[in-house]
């Protein structure tokens, strides 16, 4: 919406510029004495999503035409191109247009020679027809951070030089790093080929896994800030359903017990529906993200109470009666004692959990709470290409790889001795360790 | 307390009264009366399932009794009043299994309680805690982690830990039994200087030569009954049931 707008304003701008120019020479001088005058500068729009904007670093077009009168004998036109755009000059086409209605197209023969980023075009015969020239510089990429760019041209008429007046600017959206990166690979010949095989474009093509990046960035982030509250959340939910579920009070078992079998006995999907859906009618709204995160931690820590549950008894009995027997209470004793023993017993089950609780995050999406796959989404809508999901995978593996490792080694671990620092004596006694 | 008088003379520290205690239908112990006093050493032998380890996890609780009377200190510990967790501060235990905590160093497992409960000051826990260890020979194992620790090691651990907490009594339920046999002695040598050094004891053990050099009475215990109960050399010597005669020729052969 907004960017309709700012081009709508852009080209009236544009309108105006050019109707002010003429107007003032038409005003100012009379037409023999007027000497070559611009008609427009533009360049050609560029941009994938907005048929009217000229971006940067992506492939355009400049034209200038100008207006001359007859007898003019324009021998020379040298157009200097601001640093930062660069330009090729090999499909350059110079034509002149005559007639009354200027339909009448006629090449014109010239020589043309760069230096710098001044294209310097010699006519063979000076131009004496009255009617517009127009030049055509194919191959131009302006500056990647856009930019209003001011075009300059002189001309040498009857053997003096003029500076071509009123030329106006060319207005360039600047465009991202990656977007860059993905215009560029798009040139690139391997790419082409690579996105010839339908398969590949489709799931792999390069440009938009490069474009898709930054956005499903964000998702990613999302879907991270929602682990990461609702687990933690989720763990103090476990430990008191786990309580009341080995309580020996039969309305907390109760309770509890009910609960974790709601819970571990639907669908998560259906739980967020509920929730996102439900809760509005019933009068309570609660923002997307907040609700997000609680339907994730109210879920979680059902799965994760029965960890706790599995774990405080997997304790043996003789550690709380060792406790006991020093006189700790019984609240002491699971503090001290039965908890610390648990947790370390639970941490992979507990990190199987938050693999799997990130990995739903995605379910989310369903009710429009913008995580990984929802950010994925909208980039598939628009360009049609699945890659955006591909690049979404791979921000689930980023942290799901590396954490199953970890499950893995710490199982490991469990299973066998600790390496810790000893003294001579004992390091020599176990041969295995890395430290002397 | 009339502490001043000496040992045998003094009233009873712990006093055990027709203490039932049965599983379901399985009746464990069967009416249990003892008196053990002050500064003394009492072995307590049997076959497995004679009940010895229930009548010993009685005396702090973690078994609760059917019925009967349990006085420790003048406080019958069986009232519904009690302060239980302040009885067992009192009382300190060792177990077959050692139960030290694996998640903290011996060191730790050492002050933990003190702590917590005798809420006494991490410095002077620490303090208390190398004294204890040193006591029982460990002086240089006090950052060992359980599991790097020997079973024997372990058990002096679990004794330092018990030791801390300034008990009144020592229950020991077959302290060495778990043990590897070239292990029992270092443990065995734990608990002897602990005798010596005047500590009220209850030890149930199957540790016929401890039984014999260190009790001061010993009693035999069969089918949830105390069958005989007398001085070690009586006992061993001249015993008056012929179960005691029969369970002893077995161990002793």
């Amino acid at each position: 919406m907004n960017s309709i707008h700012h081009h709508l304003a852009r080209a009236l701008a544009l309108v105006a510029l050019v109707a002010a120019g003429s107007i003032a020479c038409l005003g100012a001088l009379p037409a023999p004495a007027c000497a070559m005058e611009t008609v427009r500068c533009t360049g050609r729009p560029n941009a994938e999503d907005d048929k009217s904007a000229i971006q940067g670093a992506t492939e355009s077009r400049i034209t200038l035409e100008t207006s001359l009168d007859a007898g003019e004998g324009v021998e020379q036109l040298t157009l200097h191109i601001p640093e930062g755009t660069s330009f090729s000059t090999d499909d350059l086409a110079v034509t002149m247009l005559t007639g009354d209605d200027l339909m009448t197209r006629e090449e014109v023969s010239y020589t043309e020679t760069v230096d710098g980023q001044d294209l310097v075009l010699d006519f063979d015969k000076p131009l004496n027809d009255a009617g517009h020239l127009s030049v055509m510089v194919y191959g131009v990429y302006f500056p990647q951070a856009g930019g209003d760019i001011q075009v300059a041209a002189s001309y040498v008429a009857n053997g003096a030089e003029h500076t071509l007046e009123n030329i106006p600017t060319i207005p360039v959206v600047g465009i991202s790093g990656t977007e860059a990166l993905s215009q560029w690979l798009e040139q690139q010949p391997w790419v082409q080929s690579w996105n010839e095989n339908r398969f590949l474009r489709l799931f792999f093509d390069p440009t938009i896994m490069v474009t898709s990046f930054p956005v499903v960035l964000n998702g990613f982030f999302m879907s991270i800030a929602v682990v990461a509250l609702a687990f933690p959340l989720g763990i103090p939910v476990a430990l008191l359903l786990a309580f009341m579920r080995m309580s020996k009070f039969v309305l907390w078992r109760g309770i509890a017990t009910t609960y974790v079998n709601i819970v571990r006995g639907t669908p998560l999907f259906l739980q967020i529906y509920i929730a996102f859906f439900g809760l509005p009618l019933a009068g309570i709204n609660v923002p997307n993200f907040p609700l997000g995160v609680i339907v994730m931690m109210l879920n979680s820590g059902a799965y994760m109470c029965e960890i706790f549950r599995a774990g405080i008894l997997a304790v043996s009995k003789g550690q709380t009666e060792a406790a006991r027997s020093l006189g700790m209470s019984g609240a002491q004793a699971m503090f001290y004692v039965v908890l610390p023993q648990m947790f370390r017993m639970v941490i992979p089950n507990l990190t199987n959990e938050f693999i799997t609780l990130y990995k739903d995050t995605s379910l989310l999406a369903a009710v429009g709470v913008m995580e990984l796959v929802m950010y994925a989404r909208t980039i598939v809508a628009s360009t049609g290409s699945i890659t955006p999901y591909i690049v979404a995978a791979v921000f689930y593996l980023v942290i799901t790889l590396p954490l199953s490792k970890i499950t893995r080694h710490l199982e490991e671990r469990a299973l066998g001795h600790r390496t810790r620092r000893r003294t001579p004596a004992a390091a020599s006694a176990a041969p295995t360790s890395k430290e002397a | 307390m009339p502490d001043t008088a000496t040992a045998p003379a003094t009233d009873p520290i712990l006093s055990v009264r027709d203490l039932h205690k049965s599983f379901g239908s399985t009746d464990v112990l069967k009416g249990i009366s003892l008196d053990i006093r002050k500064g003394e050493v009492v072995v307590v032998l049997g076959p497995s399932g004679s009940g010895k380890s229930t009548m010993l996890r009685c005396l702090n609780r973690l078994e609760e009794p059917t019925s009967g009377q349990i006085i420790f200190e003048g406080e019958d510990i069986c009232a519904s009043k009690a302060n239980v967790n302040s009885i067992r501060e009192r009382m300190g235990m060792v177990f077959q299994q050692f139960n030290l905590f694996p998640h903290l160093d011996a060191l730790h497992n050492v002050m933990l309680a003190q702590e917590k409960v005798l809420k006494r000051s991490k410095e002077e826990a620490e303090r208390v805690a190398r004294e204890q260890l040193a006591r029982v020979g460990l002086a240089d194992r006090a950052d060992y982690f359980p599991d790097e620790l020997s079973g024997g090691q372990q058990q002096r651990v679990a004794i330092a830990r018990a030791l801390a907490m300034d008990p009144h009594v020592m229950l020991f339920d077959e302290a060495t039994s778990a043990l590897d046999p070239e292990l029992v002695r270092g443990v065995l040598d734990v608990m002897r200087e602990l005798a010596q050094g005047g500590m009220t004891m209850v030890v149930v053990t199957h540790e016929m030569g401890f039984a014999r050099d260190v009790a001061d009475r010993v009693i035999f215990m069969e089918g949830g009954y105390i069958v005989e109960e007398g001085a070690p050399e009586q006992v061993f010597e001249h015993p008056r049931s012929k179960r005691t005669r029969a369970f002893i020729g077995q161990v002793a052969s």
